[in-house]
């Protein structure tokens, strides 16, 4: 091989070496990338805030129960008789207090609320509050449930939420229910028309806008074989209150007038 | 020809080494100036679907977060200190929702998450969420407004920084400001937000207006250290109707020792 060839193929193997490095470099890496803008913005953004539609039930509670009657186990059903007997007979008012140890939150209560729900949808966390209080946090990044000693200190009535996008469908699953609340009119969380959840439930939520994003679809799918025969299914619809403001309630804890009447019955002003 | 073809064989060679150190020093994150002190280049920051600087995550202050000076109170608003540490005692007392400024420096993980039309930031202390528009939208009429202890705030991006402007705040939960003052119905908050160190500090710029409270604008800065995850991000618990805790709580304002 003559010292020419050599040179040439030296210059050849060298400029090949430039191009291979120019393309494994970061940049040349990050340029061959769909940007994650596109990634992103593929799923809808359900953020707002969310009335949920009454399609006329008259109360609240005839709301709740206006959805399909689930099949349920003859225990549950035994159960749901003893605290509607309970409830019927004046035990209206839950004396189970408040404790650190009681559950906060209840999900299928506020799913079906009447203060809207708000929501904000980001790329690792999508937040569903009620009105302007704090609520569910849906973990979108790809984690995995907690195990089981995770999900009992999470102690919460809205348990653990992960979804992930299909389509432009949000697939939420939920489990990590108490086993009981401090509720002494319904110790087991109620699910709408006679269902339960506790701590053996799976949830299964698909968002979907709906009617231009003017509507919010969400399907609910509870299971729990010690609870139903078979999964209880129902749907919402929410309308969007567009540019809608979360409003605050409670009391003005600084006015005499109620610290008055809290000291006079040995409480807190209600707020 | 040889001598010619070794030539161009040692052009190429200089000239793909020159490249590459080239490339590998722009894309270093540092890099040495004359006198061998290292000049940090910034860090390219998280970015959203919409290509602002994306501040979701959880942050935190430490003791060398704040760049506070004392606020120039007016005399009215001196003259009612005392006033306004009793409000706040008893909104603690009460358990109530805190509200602006404290939910943005209650002392434990501040959880912020970003969206394309609204961003979120949710802290432990008793508070609503508070939520900053990022959809175009203006405040509601003044006669319209409901105040609420985080006010409403609408933002807007400036390049890199998140300008975000907040009014109608109510007269509950902690008041108190920064540096001195305390926040009424006719506050302006104008706050700047804007990432650090490729997105490893959150810098907030806060700036209170108002006429009955301060002489001049009170501007001040917060650095949040970003943090990773963290266990799930409960509100604490809070009893009204602990006494113990009351008894704690209010002999502040008598200046007697808890009993």
């Amino acid at each position: 091989m003559t010292f020419r060839a050599n040179a040439r193929r030296w210059s050849i193997a060298v400029a090949a070496f430039c191009l291979v490095a120019l393309m494994i470099s970061p940049k040349g890496l990050k340029s061959a990338q769909a940007p994650a803008s596109q990634a992103s913005s593929a799923t809808p953004d359900i953020s707002g805030l969310w009335l949920v539609h009454d399609p006329g039930s008259g109360d609240w509670s005839s709301f709740f129960d206006n959805v399909p009657k689930p099949a349920i186990l003859p225990e549950i059903q035994k159960m749901n008789d003893d605290d509607n007997t309970r409830v019927a007979a004046g035990s209206v008012v839950s004396t189970g207090g408040r404790g650190p140890n009681c559950p906060t939150g209840n999900l299928p209560m506020m799913m079906a609320s009447s203060p809207p729900l708000n929501i904000v949808e980001s790329k690792g966390e999508i937040w569903i509050g009620s009105e302007a209080n704090r609520g569910r946090i849906i973990y979108t990044d790809g984690r995995a449930h907690p195990d089981a000693a995770g999900l009992k200190a999470l102690n919460s009535g809205v348990g653990h939420s992960i979804g992930h996008w299909e389509g432009d469908t949000l697939v939420v699953d939920t489990i990590g229910f108490p086993a009981r609340t401090c509720d002494t009119r319904w110790p087991v969380m109620r699910v709408p028309n006679g269902g339960r959840a506790k701590d053996t439930t799976h949830l299964t939520e698909r968002f979907r806008l709906i009617n231009g994003g003017k509507q919010l679809s969400v399907t609910f799918t509870w299971e729990d074989p010690t609870i139903y025969l078979k999964p209880h299914i129902y749907s919402y619809t929410y309308d969007l209150i567009e540019n809608g403001l979360p409003l605050e309630g409670g009391n003005d804890v600084t006015d005499q007038d109620l610290l008055k009447q809290a000291q006079g019955r040995g409480g807190a002003p209600r707020y | 020809m040889t001598t010619r073809l070794l030539r161009i064989g040692l052009a190429v060679s200089a000239l793909a080494v020159g490249a590459i150190l080239a490339l590998s020093t722009g894309l270093s994150s540092s890099a040495q100036a004359p006198g061998g002190i290292s000049m940090a280049r910034p860090a390219a920051v998280p970015r959203d679907a919409l290509g602002h600087p994306d501040i979701s995550g959880y942050w935190e202050l430490r003791y060398d977060s704040r760049n506070v000076p004392p606020a120039s109170l007016t005399q009215d608003a001196a003259s009612k200190e005392a006033e306004q540490r009793q409000h706040d005692l008893l909104a603690i007392r009460f358990c109530a929702l805190v509200g602006m400024p404290e939910v943005m420096e209650d002392g434990a993980t501040l959880d912020i998450r970003q969206g394309p039309s609204v961003i979120g930031m949710l802290a432990k202390t008793p508070s609503s969420v508070r939520y900053i528009y990022t959809d175009g939208r203006s405040h509601p009429a003044k006669d319209e407004i409901d105040p609420v202890t985080n006010g409403n705030s609408i933002g807007q991006w400036e390049g890199d920084a998140l300008m975000v402007d907040t009014i109608g705040f109510s007269d509950r939960g902690i008041t108190a400001i920064p540096g001195g003052g305390f926040r009424t119905p006719d506050s302006h908050l104008v706050e700047r937000f804007h990432l650090l160190n490729g997105g490893a500090l959150l810098s907030a710029t806060s700036t209170w207006d108002d006429a009955q409270v301060f002489k001049t604008p009170h501007t001040y800065e917060f650095r949040y250290y970003k943090v990773p995850e963290i266990s799930y991000p409960l509100q604490y618990g809070c009893s009204a109707n602990d006494q113990d805790r009351a008894n704690f709580i209010m002999s502040a304002m008598s200046g007697t020792k808890p009993e």
